[in-house]
């Protein structure tokens, strides 16, 4: 345990320190208006939320089992992007120089991944605890004792499967390399298989049997901890001769770039940048994954349960895609500027040939999604036209947010769940204010001419400095 | 002639006052001094990436950092070879040497490209992206990729860190030559080997102010018969008798005792 905390007091907790005082100093003004502005959005989200609640019946244990649908999908997204965290060297020289143990420093490099994935659900679900105070129902202390012990039990397996599936397959298939596509893919089919396959006797142990539950909770909690001090130390191990072994030499056709001009120059490079960047990879995995959530809940599920999830998976899963390619632009800029500079590039082939391309990712990745759900679930396509200033404007404000913080594999995940929340706040709000459509479209086409003209005047002065 | 002067330049902990650099065509400045003695910081106030109180000249004409038609000619010019690598690395190095001669319309230069892949050793990298790549190679790339340009000054700094001792004797032979062909180098190094044989100009920092500033001819007057490292040493003559008095305090055995006495008492 105090090794545990060793690591969150001197890896962990220091470094977003010095993140957050660094973004503090940089931008106090900035920061405060992102805050005073997400408070009023999330005021009025909570006002919208609680008067649509308050409408509608709800059972407890059907809002428990949802809440924890909604933890697994949180926790999978969060493990898979954090998922890098101990290939960083202070994690490394912390094991290889102190004698902590495995299972001690995997632990202790969850502790804010935890704490963040129940900050997420506490802003998520709040509207949800006051419409039921609202409602007069009493709200139970060892029912949200039960609900958090749940919620981390499935936390600790969420890992355990994920440790298991890496050391698996690095070990039997690929050979000290990572292998995301199939990791994640055995991450979300056991956990979501476990809980469709124990969703039936958890409504019954939560309506009947809470004592029981409890200790069978308990119970498995105790023998997965012990699986989990098994199995941390392979997986770990696997993690470190990855690092170290995982870029093994790998012959490309080099593709001739070479062109006069330079807006193709600049569209070449980028294009290369696409078909060879981890995140672009990732990226086509959760598109993969969000195909098959919603094949699976389209079988599993009846018509209204499945436009639920449905809606869920769009609103979530594809916006996640729209905001996390976008941030590439500001990553590429922040890593490269120096080359930048040296090759002499210009900012306006630079930048527009960027979001150009960015941008034409974005719409393809949601329209295929709408034609693949179009033909394979009969899901009606919705205002096409429309989509197309929204996701402008999506685009345009996440490679804002890559401009203005500098974005790594310990803050990726927190900058995209804050994306996310700003984005679906603002349709949110954009939607209910104004009844024209074209209004609409106005509005998100104004503000993303504003993001693109702030890039090119603040972030890329002329030319290209550092 | 590159001309740079910084009137004043602060930071938090040091500052650099009244620094003058020349780099003269078929010439080669040598910058010598410790860490945080203000070299990077010289350099990349030449290129402008620092904002100073002072100006940079190409000839006679001053260079003004937020005009594009000036950059455009300072880089046309101008090679730099940073200490750190800055490369598009998820590239090859053809790609990027494409990019390259791309960015600065240089088509006409292959021939000098495939003469410095050669010599440099690169030929069976090409391929392979930057990332994958070793920190030597990658280095050995930066300076290929902007030595081919043909520009008429180049400045590096530290050139020789993470190359093989092979690389460093054909780096030095490279800038020789270049020398000979009219190319103005400006170079900050801490390998005194290196810089012995190229430079024609010197100066020394020591905690952002100049302690030498001469041409060869006046380094050999003033420091008859004596190597580099002699000279880097007469230059800062009060650190390093200050240095030795501490060394000869230094008393590494009483402690082995102590420790070795204590562990088995």
């Amino acid at each position: 345990m105090t090794w545990i905390i060793q690591v969150v007091q001197k890896i962990e907790t220091p470094r977003i320190i010095h993140k957050v005082k660094e973004l503090i100093q940089k931008y106090t003004t900035l920061i405060l208006a992102i805050i005073i502005g997400l408070l009023l959005m999330y005021a009025v989200y909570i006002t919208l939320t609680i008067k649509t609640l308050i409408e509608i019946d709800f059972n407890i244990v059907t809002m428990f089992i949802n809440v924890i649908k909604v933890w697994t999908v949180v926790i999978c997204f969060c493990l898979v992007f954090t998922r890098n965290k101990l290939k960083h060297g202070n994690y490394i020289f912390f094991y290889m120089n102190t004698s902590i143990k495995a299972y001690e420093l995997v632990l202790g490099s969850l502790v804010h991944t935890y704490l963040f994935s129940i900050l997420i659900m506490l802003f998520s679900f709040f509207p949800l605890l006051l419409a039921m105070v609202i409602k007069g129902m009493t709200i139970n202390l060892s029912s949200l004792l039960l609900l958090l012990l749940t919620i981390s039990f499935l936390f600790i397996f969420a890992m355990t499967v994920w440790m298991l599936a890496n050391f698996l397959l690095m070990k039997y298939i690929n050979k000290d390399k990572e292998n995301l596509y199939g990791s994640s893919i055995a991450l979300i089919t056991i956990l979501f298989g476990s809980i469709s396959l124990g969703e039936k006797y958890l409504k019954n142990f939560l309506e009947e049997h809470l004592g029981f539950y409890f200790s069978l909770l308990l119970f498995l909690s105790f023998i997965l901890l012990i699986i989990f001090r098994r199995i941390s130390t392979g997986y770990l191990m696997s993690i470190l001769k990855q690092k170290n072994e995982s870029r093994l030499v790998r012959n490309y056709k080099s593709k001739s770039i070479f062109t006069n001009n330079e807006y193709s120059l600049q569209m070449n490079v980028e294009w290369i940048n696409f078909t060879r960047n981890q995140i672009f990879k990732e990226q086509g995995l959760v598109f993969c994954i969000l195909i098959g959530m919603a094949t699976g809940t389209y079988f599993i599920f009846d018509a209204n349960n499945f436009f639920l999830v449905f809606s869920f998976i769009t609103q979530f899963g594809l916006k996640e895609i729209l905001v996390m390619i976008p941030l590439t632009v500001g990553m590429h800029f922040k890593e490269y500027k120096i080359a930048i500079y040296n090759l002499n590039i210009q900012k306006n082939p630079y930048f527009t040939t960027r979001v150009i391309i960015i941008y034409i990712v974005n719409c393809f990745s949601y329209y295929l999604f709408l034609l693949l759900s179009y033909f394979l679930f009969g899901v009606e396509m919705g205002n096409l036209y429309g989509a197309l200033f929204s996701i402008m404007f999506i685009t345009m404000f996440s490679i804002l947010v890559s401009f203005l913080i500098k974005i790594d594999d310990f803050n990726k995940i927190f900058i995209v769940i804050f994306l996310l929340a700003c984005v679906n706040i603002f349709d949110f709000i954009i939607q209910q204010t104004f009844i024209l459509e074209i209004y609409i479209q106005l509005v998100y086409t104004g503000f993303s001419i504003i993001i693109f003209l702030i890039i090119m005047g603040f972030y890329l002065r002329k030319p290209i400095l550092i | 002639m590159i001309s740079l002067y910084i009137k004043e330049k602060r930071f938090e902990s040091f500052e650099l006052i009244d620094i003058p650099v020349e780099i003269k065509k078929g010439e080669a400045t040598l910058l010598l001094g410790h860490n945080g003695a203000g070299k990077t910081t010289i350099i990349k106030s030449l290129f402008g990436l620092l904002n100073i109180n002072g100006n940079v000249k190409l000839d006679d004409h001053k260079i003004c950092f937020q005009s594009q038609g000036d950059v455009d000619l300072f880089k046309k010019n101008m090679a730099y070879i940073p200490d750190d690598i800055s490369l598009l690395n998820y590239l090859t190095p053809m790609e990027y040497f494409d990019l390259v001669q791309s960015s600065f319309n240089q088509s006409e230069n292959i021939e000098f490209l495939n003469q410095l892949i050669r010599i440099f050793e690169l030929d069976k990298y090409l391929h392979i992206p930057i990332i994958q790549l070793s920190h030597g190679n990658q280095k050995k790339i930066q300076i290929v990729s902007q030595l081919c340009r043909k520009s008429e000054y180049v400045v590096f700094d530290e050139p020789t860190n993470g190359l093989d001792p092979d690389m460093i004797i054909i780096l030095k032979r490279v800038l020789e030559k270049l020398k000979s062909q009219g190319v103005g180098i400006l170079l900050s190094t801490h390998n005194l080997d290196f810089g012995q044989e190229l430079f024609n100009r010197l100066i020394i920092l020591r905690d952002g102010k100049i302690i030498i500033n001469m041409n060869r001819e006046e380094v050999e007057e003033r420091f008859t018969g004596l190597s580099l490292e002699e000279v880097y040493r007469g230059a800062n003559k009060e650190y390093y008798q200050y240095i030795e008095e501490l060394i000869n305090d230094m008393d590494h055995s009483s402690s082995t005792e102590n420790r070795n006495t204590k562990n088995y008492t």
